[in-house]
């Protein structure tokens, strides 16, 4: 076995088995389930978001 | 959509993790791929090997647990079902129609495959098969385990076994000869646990024997890896067989050379393509019964690196380094490499005999051989059981019967023209390697362009246990699709020539090819009968909320 053989080997493995172990590892302990935002939140933030940018450019306009 | 008869569910994502996993982890695993390494530059083949996983495997098995699921939701578990749900147009039911027809195929002769593990476990065990093939069959014991001397016994008597030497040769000594009882009972099993259903046949099996082969595996790596050198003669110690495989340069040939042969790259995706089971239509099913908020995101990526585990770690260690030991280099010819059924069927049987306990650890070889196909092969009758129950209402006794059927007169085509493996060399090509790279790109193009990447993207986010990256969907859409499509160009330039050349010279091929067109027209006829019913019931849902508005919740 070669250097090159044993480096190829070793990488192989463990990347293979740190995947599989970590994968086992989230099934046997699951953890909080990931919080997706609420679709029906994202799209009031964009409107309050615009609302405040457009109050912005008024008082901007004003203020000229 | 509203089912009137209680839907089937998995018990637990474990179950659903080693369901999947069962019906990837088969013989490729542990026979295909040390070949293939081996022999298209060892460790230089992993760059297009993971190359291949991280853009082909992962994205496609993501996209296929969420076109199952999402078609899960909406009431179908068939394949031409959750692609109907899936595209927009008719075409796509008639191309999921062949998600239930190709497993089938691979079926009929898994179970031959299934049978000849069975048999070769029971003969390390018991030594009750010796005579298979040769003349006379010996239930008395009197020669313990497989002990036949030579590389060239071993060849002598899996080609007298498994009839390759001459069609109707398993039936001669009658019907009741060991081998043809190991197809039955293979063939029965298989059927019995479909009929117990999802969680009380196909999980509560995969629960114990996926476990098990993983013991197996690991008491023969740890015999292997602990051999050191048996023999004494120099270049045959443990460490020269992890050279033979794992080393990236060979003689004459440095890794640029193997890195840029296009060959490797074939090589390399085809063994990722066919070792996860991508379009075969059995993730898409098996993913149909997840329920609505468990996770898919965290199970498909489990069942995907269980099989890499026990390819490049299981695979990887201990099948090519106990052959050199025992053998030596001139014990694997490149032919040997190339072929999994001589690596698994005469090359290894040769180095159990001389191994320490050989026999023990031949028996667990073989059987967990067996444990992989019999995973495998129930995967793969699932499919077209679903289409008959839920297009034709069939029921499931009779869906499994009519199913059993057609895969009994496939079976028995591959049993009785046994010589040179021809019909089970047929199906195998125009069913297992040609049948699913064409649907797993209809698959990929109706997930990434029809229904669209970003449906898929929000089908895994659903009681996801880990996020999946968004890059993914701009993966599949412009990285996967075309790099499966060049694969696939690569794949007939290099196989189909010769293959449509001996379907017009050869009677018993062409008459394989005639039964497959015949069972094809079958499954297409079953899935046009099956959008009848579901136009129509569609249809009657539809004048019953027109008739009811009071009770519509969708209305303003």
């Amino acid at each position: 076995m070669t250097p090159e053989g044993w480096f190829c080997m070793i990488l192989a493995v463990s990347a293979v088995t740190s995947l599989f172990v970590w994968c086992c590892w989230r099934v046997l302990c699951p953890q909080k389930p990931i919080q997706l935002p609420d679709p029906g939140k994202l799209a009031m933030d964009e409107k309050l978001r615009q609302r405040r940018r457009r109050r912005r450019l008024q008082k901007r306009t004003n203020v000229r | 959509m509203e089912q009137k008869k209680k839907r089937e569910n998995w018990g637990t994502q474990i179950g659903v993790i080693l369901a999947v996993a069962g019906s990837a982890i088969g013989l490729g695993n542990f026979l295909r791929f040390p070949g293939q390494a081996t022999l298209y530059g060892g460790g230089a083949f992993m760059i297009p090997y993971f190359t291949a996983f991280l853009i082909l495997a992962i994205p496609l098995s993501w996209a296929e647990w969420a076109l199952g699921r999402h078609g899960g939701r909406n009431g179908f578990n068939s394949v031409a079902g959750i692609f109907r749900q899936a595209g927009k147009s008719r075409i796509w039911v008639y191309i999921g129609g062949m998600g239930a027809f190709i497993p089938m195929v691979i079926s009929m002769y898994y179970a031959c495959i299934q049978a000849w593990c069975l048999a070769y476990a029971i003969q390390y065990l018991t030594g009750i098969c010796h005579d298979l093939g040769l003349g006379s069959v010996s239930f008395l014991g009197n020669h313990p385990g497989m002990r036949l001397g030579s590389s060239e016994a071993y060849s002598g008597f899996f080609a007298s076994f498994a009839g390759l030497s001459q069609n109707g040769k398993i039936f001669s000594n009658g019907i009741f000869t060991p081998l043809l009882g190991c197809v039955t009972f293979c063939f029965l099993f298989n059927y019995y646990l479909i009929y117990r259903g999802i969680s009380k046949g196909i999980e509560m099996f995969c629960k114990i024997a996926m476990p098990l082969l993983f013991v197996c595996s690991l008491l023969i790596l740890v015999r292997v890896v602990t051999l050191g050198n048996p023999t004494g003669i120099a270049g045959q110690s443990f460490l020269d067989g992890l050279g033979f495989m794992w080393n990236p340069t060979r003689p004459g040939t440095t890794v640029w050379q193997t890195l840029s042969n296009p060959e490797t790259w074939l090589a390399a995706t085809s063994q990722i393509f066919f070792s996860v089971s991508l379009g075969f239509g059995l993730i898409v099913t098996y993913a149909s019964y997840v329920r609505e908020k468990d996770d898919i995101a965290l199970s498909s990526l489990a069942a995907v690196s269980s099989n890499e585990f026990c390819e490049v770690v299981l695979g990887g260690i201990m099948i090519i380094p106990p052959a050199i030991m025992f053998l030596g280099s001139a014990g694997l010819t490149p032919e040997t490499l190339q072929s999994s059924f001589s690596m698994g069927f005469i090359t290894l049987p040769n180095v159990f005999e001389q191994m320490p306990a050989g026999q023990f650890f031949g028996f667990l070889f073989f059987f967990l051989l067996f444990l992989a196909a019999v995973t495998s092969a129930i995967s793969m009758l699932q499919p077209s059981v679903a289409l008959m129950e839920e297009g034709l209402e069939l029921g499931r006794k009779r869906s499994i019967a009519l199913t059993a059927l057609v895969g009994g007169i496939g079976t028995f085509m591959v049993c009785y023209f046994s010589s040179n493996a021809l019909v089970l060399d047929t199906f195998d090509f125009w069913g297992g390697n040609l049948g699913l790279f064409v649907m797993a790109m209809f698959q990929t193009i109706l997930v990434s362009w029809v229904w669209g990447d970003q449906k898929m993207l929000r089908e895994l986010d659903r009681g996801a246990a880990i996020r999946v990256p968004r890059i993914m969907g701009w993966v599949l859409k412009y990285i996967s699709t075309p790099y499966l499509i060049i694969i696939f160009a690569l794949w007939c330039w290099n196989n189909l020539g010769g293959r449509l050349y001996d379907v017009v010279t050869n009677r018993v091929v062409l008459f394989a090819i005639l039964f497959l067109m015949a069972a094809v027209g079958l499954f297409e006829l079953a899935t046009w009968y099956s959008e009848k019913k579901w136009i129509r019931r569609e249809k009657h849902q539809k004048r019953l909320l027109v008739q009811k508005p009071e009770t519509r919740e969708d209305l303003p």
